[in-house]
């Protein structure tokens, strides 16, 4: 079991989960509650790195990113070494590419709390600090939780665009994704089979979570 | 009226659905507010309370001024004492029939707070609901946990969107009974929605009905009953 | 299997694998080496050398990527000329060492109607009597032992008759993959892994004539930034034991087979 390549998405998928849980937050809470034109044309740009082919987000990152764009080269200066082919450009790509996964949940379960539980706590004098955590966040956590395992799993078994961004440097950037087409190549086929199995395995348990929280949120008396 | 009104609202809210008012409430005194479904009972409520932000008015409530449009004042309503029982009681379903009360104390140190919670519930025939969660209380105990969470409020002003409609006959009475002591004590001005003609008749000191956004007439409710303009769009028979 | 067996077989299967360094200089290599660089780099490592991690790829591929600023310390390409192309662009030192020749063969497995080692002349044979539906060679664009096989063809006059049914691999590994493994009836791949144990335990060989195509150079530059150990192992590879693990693949350098 290559355990550098596992534990680098397992570290990757976490670095993307934990930062994308409060931006899917944010955006979410301001969709529902803030947005009123305009929320389909931005809900759909959200939705764009579900649709686009994992090379065409990658070459578009990677022009985003790459040494000659101006984010990637304020990078190499601050840092000594390229935003790309680095595991900072994997995140940052990673970040990109997640966005919907941890928005979409978070703003169906945000949007099915009534309003008037929102009014009920402005009116019993919680600003709108306190109603969110008072109110929200207690109706909405399974739905950014969702977000969460599904930004995760999805990480895991990113293959284009972290081949684009990040190459397959080993120790580096060479997720287990990867590895297994490298091992594939190299004909490693029983090293490659336990890096799938091991994949297959952290997806499992993320459907299933993600089963035991969708009826948890259908369970919740709205 | 020559003394200072308890609370004073004049305001107009354009759009599809225009709504205007003129209305002045002495202290502790009850309105009830009537009229067919879309009139825009529940939006005048819904603007006193500072829910609804309409493109010109001013209310002035308890002494504080709450909206002003023309000197650009809009205090939002979390910061105005306002109680108010939604029509559909809004509690917060993953919170205890306690807690549901305490949120709307915020401001008083805890044990207070909690004295009063369960004082509050007592007058409303809640004790032994604490910890119970709105799922498990029938419609008549939400109405008067949705009840004393306004009241805890302290309000200066209590609105209530049809208290009296789809409850059982105990707690209608609790909750008349409970209004009527407020008045006796000298609480806040009550504005409250109902359809229940007898109901408003026997507990409002004036009857304001409403059609289409405006208020046609407001006064005792004997007399505005008589009407025969309001009996038209009350369909009295 | 008993249960204890196969539980054991499974523990074993999760110990971390010696082969794939986490740590060490890294070094880009043509997919052609995938045989032989481990070997290599046991060698070296063995000599106290430390560890090198390895990243096997087309040629092209890794020259793009060592152009966008990946961070490779030695590139070990299979042609000459995009070794030369990071040199000019300075992101490599010249001139570079040439540590062997790529060598093109026809692979096919066993129990193919196919007999490779007829060569050339087979393959033409096979492609006119329609024996190959389907031929794998690494992409031409970007690898150089596609664009030999490209070469090859064209010269023996078949490339028309062949490019339909290609199957193009994204390194001539892959090409090899695609052989082995059944997607294709034949295969157009390097020596060097038609020698590894993968493929000479599961089909057979002929060379196709070298003349057909420009010859595949197969040469290593230390890149920009290199560090001391990248430099030790790029010295290593003209040292004699790397020589012999070369000459072994097939991939000794010209007049020296």
């Amino acid at each position: 079991m290559d355990a550098v390549a596992f534990a680098l998405s397992f570290k990757l998928s976490l670095w993307t989960a934990c930062l994308l849980a409060p931006i899917g937050v944010l955006v979410a809470r301001t969709l529902a509650y803030q947005v009123r034109r305009g929320r389909a044309v931005l809900e759909g740009i959200i939705a764009l790195p579900l649709v686009l082919p994992p090379t065409v987000l990658g070459f578009y990152l990677l022009a985003a990113l790459g040494d000659a764009s101006p984010l990637g080269a304020a990078w190499t200066a601050l840092f000594g070494q390229g935003l790309v082919f680095s595991f900072e450009g994997l995140v940052a790509a990673s970040l990109i590419a997640n966005l919907p996964f941890a928005v979409q949940p978070a703003l169906r379960a945000f949007e099915a709390i009534r309003p008037e539980l929102r009014e009920a706590a402005w009116v019993s004098g919680l600003g709108p600090w306190r109603t969110f955590w008072t109110v929200e966040a207690p109706l909405a956590w399974p739905g950014v939780l969702t977000g969460f395992i599904l930004t995760f799993a999805h990480t895991m078994g990113e293959f284009g665009v972290v081949l684009m961004i990040g190459g397959s440097i080993p120790g580096e950037t060479r997720t287990a994704a990867l590895a297994i087409y490298d091992k594939v190549q190299a004909f490693d086929d029983a090293g490659a089979g336990v890096l799938a199995a091991a994949l297959v395995a952290v997806s499992v348990v993320a459907i299933i979570a993600v089963q035991a929280l969708g009826s948890r949120l259908a369970r919740h008396d709205r | 009226m020559t003394a200072e009104p308890a609370l004073s609202l004049s305001f107009r809210r354009g759009g599809p659905a225009q709504v205007a008012a003129d209305l002045d409430l002495a202290p502790g005194e009850i309105l009830a507010l009537t009229g067919p479904s879309g009139a825009g009972k529940t939006t005048l409520l819904r603007v006193v309370a500072g829910l609804i932000r309409p493109g010109e008015g001013r209310i002035a409530c308890g002494g504080e001024i709450w909206l002003d449009t023309a000197a650009g004042i809009f205090i939002p309503p979390f910061r105005r004492r306002t109680g108010l029982v939604f029509q559909a009681y809004a509690l917060l379903p993953h919170m205890t029939a306690l807690q549901n009360i305490l949120m709307a104390m915020g401001d008083l140190p805890r044990e207070q707070g909690r004295e009063e919670a369960h004082r509050l519930m007592a007058a409303l025939d809640l004790s032994g609901l604490e910890n119970r969660k709105p799922a498990n209380l029938s419609g008549g105990q939400q109405q008067r946990v949705a009840m004393a969470r306004a009241l805890a409020r302290r309000p200066s002003v209590l609105l209530l969107d049809e208290p009296l409609s789809a409850v059982d006959r105990r707690t209608r009475r609790r909750v008349r009974d409970q209004l009527a002591a407020l008045r006796e004590a000298g609480g806040p001005p009550i504005l409250l929605v109902t359809h229940d003609l007898e109901e408003a008749a026997g507990l409002a000191d004036r009857l304001a009905v409403m059609e289409a956004g405006r208020i046609l007439r407001c006064g005792p409710p004997a007399e505005v009953l008589a009407d025969p303009q309001v009996a038209g769009v009350l369909d009295l028979g | 299997m008993s249960l204890t067996r196969r539980t054991l077989a499974g523990l074993i299967a999760l110990a971390p694998t010696r082969a794939w360094a986490s740590e060490g200089p890294l070094v880009a290599a043509a997919s052609d080496l995938t045989g032989a660089l481990p070997v290599i780099a046991e060698r070296f490592r063995r000599a106290g050398g430390g560890p090198v991690r390895l990243t096997f790829g087309s040629s092209g591929a890794l020259t793009r990527q060592i152009e966008a600023g990946a961070p490779f310390e030695v590139f070990l390409s299979a042609e000459a000329s995009l070794a030369r192309r990071l040199v000019s662009s300075g992101r490599a030192e010249g001139p570079g060492r040439v540590y062997g020749q790529g060598r093109l063969v026809l692979f096919a497995r066993k129990g193919s109607r196919v007999r490779p080692a007829g060569g050339s002349a087979e393959l033409v044979r096979a492609l006119k009597d329609g024996r190959i539906r389907r031929m794998a060679i690494a992409n031409p664009d970007h690898a150089p032992y596609g664009r030999a096989a490209r070469e090859a063809l064209t010269a023996l006059g078949v490339w028309t008759l062949a490019e339909p049914r290609l199957v193009l691999g994204d390194s001539a590994a892959q090409a090899a993959r695609f052989a082995l493994t059944g997607g294709a009836d034949a295969g157009l791949l390097p020596l060097s892994l038609a020698l590894g144990p993968e493929l000479a335990r599961a089909g057979a060989y002929g060379r196709i004539d070298p003349t057909l195509h420009t010859p595949l150079v197969q040469t290593a530059v230390v890149l920009r930034g290199a560090s001391r150990e990248g430099r030790a192992f790029f010295d290593f590879l003209a040292s004699p034991p790397a020589r012999a693990v070369l000459r072994d693949f097939g991939l000794a350098p010209e007049g020296d087979v």
